[in-house]
């Protein structure tokens, strides 16, 4: 992709990030989160605290919007965590405070065995997932074609921790690689199915978290079980759609590389240039600024230098490398677009 | 246009006051005429909070002895122009857990110490240095002197007065009696302090699936 080189007509937020997805030309690089960038501030500034901003359209939507409105961050996106699927499928949940992420209580899983795999037929109609959906359409309504709205699926490895537990499932797909491939192959409706309501409900693109990370499973361990049902995907969900995997992953960005995806959400453990040189250029790269670190508590300069060091390195799309913690100082996360806005004049005023 | 304002840096947050409404409260920190202010902040629009905002600015003033700035008296300073951050982050922290309407008050510099079963004191000299001492002279109460020093220097960024094992200093020189008074107690506890430190920055950060 080109960016420093050859000035492009302004684009809007959207037009930016969709392009930034295909690796064309950009006015600049588009700012994106792929996760959240809720914060307790901007709950209270918009009135959209935790765990009601998960659970109810409006709070949802109102919340998302300061992504874009009070951060300028070309997207906005409203799933915030990781458990609505989950929740409509009957997991035990703990909802947390204003001041806490809601998690799925994996200790007490609703499936045991293959057999015990069961997707409700009415599972778009559950208050959790009709949240989600409800929230896409209010900030299609809000933002018209000026911002990317991105949505969330969660990808089947990540549901079947939810439901199954994660000791349980990882020892399964150590004892019985077959019967896990059995499990991944049922839950992957539901990934689909949500995936393309959300497209029906104005996203224009899907985060896909799949929690194959680094450290509890191998990049051969990817290539097994999840390459080619993440390359189904991009079949199933016709949309782009950005691979969301945690901690050190260079050694299945090959892989991930190949599935067709339109972009790598990327964790702050793989350098960006190392990263670019891993997927050579088949797959658009998301991220990689540090959270619990750069953004939560080493203030805008150090911000400002990550923000460069992705840019230097040509990474697509810049933004957080996860959902963000959620007492990050709002001036860390302005730093970004500035930072990015800025590298580009000063690239531009070399010319 | 976005509705979020330039305070500065902010170096501390309450995220949820339980004694208005789980609002947030910040603690921001921006220089006026080369000195380090500070500021308290919510972006709630919640009825109580501009009140709740107004407590925790004169518990700031009142129990660490800062003044108001002359010109705008929301932002507020230690009158050594110093910026003594992590006592202030502290302070701020603990202020929080006050309800609107308590008592405010400079605390005593001594304190009962459980250990070392006598209470213990620190008192500040002309010439800038705090002394820590203990109303019974026994073993004990000599390894909580200790205690209480190497507490303050964690708690207060405060530093030790050549080889002494009693006396220390502000970094600015001055005295802060009410600063120390207000965080005595922490630095006679100071392992708690650091763990409830260590759990609030735990809280709110999102872990996948197989870190949960």
């Amino acid at each position: 992709m080109d960016r420093a080189q050859t000035p492009i007509p302004a684009m809007t937020s959207r037009q930016r990030v969709l392009t930034a997805f295909k690796r064309e030309p950009v006015d600049r690089t588009p700012v994106c989160n792929p996760t959240s960038v809720a914060t307790v501030e901007l709950m209270d500034l918009v009135g959209a605290n935790f765990p009601d901003a998960n659970r109810n359209p409006e709070k949802m939507a109102r919340l998302a919007a300061t992504g874009h409105t009070e951060l300028g961050f070309d997207t906005v996106m409203p799933v915030f965590s990781i458990i609505q699927e989950s929740s409509a499928l009957g997991c035990k949940m703990q909802w947390e405070e204003k001041d806490n992420w809601p998690t799925v209580r994996m200790n007490e899983p609703i499936w045991k065995d293959v057999d015990d795999i069961r997707i409700p037929d009415n599972l778009l109609l559950h208050p959790d997932i009709t949240c989600v959906l409800d929230a896409i359409k209010l900030l299609r309504k809000e933002f018209g074609d000026e911002v990317a709205i991105v949505g969330k699926t969660m990808g089947p490895w990540s549901l079947g921790y939810h439901c199954f537990g994660v000791q349980e499932f990882l020892l399964m797909s150590i004892d019985d690689p077959g019967k896990t491939m059995e499990c991944l192959e049922k839950i992957k409706k539901v990934t689909i199915d949500f995936g393309r309501a959300q497209i029906d409900a104005g996203a224009d693109a899907l985060t896909l978290p799949d929690h194959a990370t680094g450290d509890l499973v191998s990049g051969e361990y990817y290539d097994r079980f999840l390459k080619e049902m993440h390359t189904e995907f991009v079949d199933q969900i016709p949309i782009p759609l950005i691979l969301h995997i945690c901690g050190r992953t260079v050694d299945r960005m090959g892989f991930i590389a190949e599935t067709g995806m339109a972009a790598f959400h990327f964790d702050s453990k793989n350098t960006p240039a190392e990263s670019m040189d891993a997927v050579k250029n088949r797959i658009s790269l998301v991220g990689n600024i540090n959270n619990p670190e750069t953004l939560y508590s080493k203030g805008p300069e150090v911000v400002r230098q990550e923000v460069i060091n992705n840019l230097e390195a040509g990474v697509q799309l810049i933004g957080p490398e996860c959902a963000i913690p959620l007492q990050t100082p709002i001036e860390c996360l302005q730093e970004i677009p500035r930072a990015v806005r800025e590298w580009h004049q000063q690239q531009a005023s070399k010319r | 246009m976005g509705k979020t304002l330039d305070l500065g840096h902010r170096v501390e947050i309450q995220p949820m006051d339980k004694h208005c409404h789980d609002i947030s409260l910040g603690l921001y920190q921006q220089e006026f005429d080369g000195s380090p202010h500070y500021l308290v902040h919510t972006y709630s629009s919640a009825e109580a909070a501009p009140e709740r905002v107004a407590f925790i600015r004169q518990a700031m003033v009142t129990m660490l002895g800062m003044e108001a700035n002359a010109a705008q008296p929301e932002w507020f300073r230690f009158s050594c122009g110093d910026r003594h951050e992590k006592a202030a982050k502290r302070a701020f922290l603990d202020l929080c857990k006050l309800a609107s309407g308590s008592p405010l008050e400079p605390k005593a510099c001594t304190n009962f110490d459980k250990k070392a079963d006598c209470d213990l004191s620190i008192t500040g000299t002309t010439e800038g240095i705090y002394r820590a001492s203990a109303a019974a002279e026994t073993d004990a109460s000599t390894r909580r002197i200790g205690a209480l020093i190497r507490g303050f220097i964690k708690v207060c960024e405060m530093l030790p007065v050549d080889d002494s094992e009693s006396d220390l200093r502000f970094t600015c020189g001055g005295l802060h009696n009410e600063m120390v008074g207000m965080l005595l107690f922490r630095a006679q506890n100071v392992r708690s302090a650091m763990q409830e430190d260590a759990a609030s920055a735990g809280r709110g950060s999102l872990a996948p699936p197989s870190q949960q």
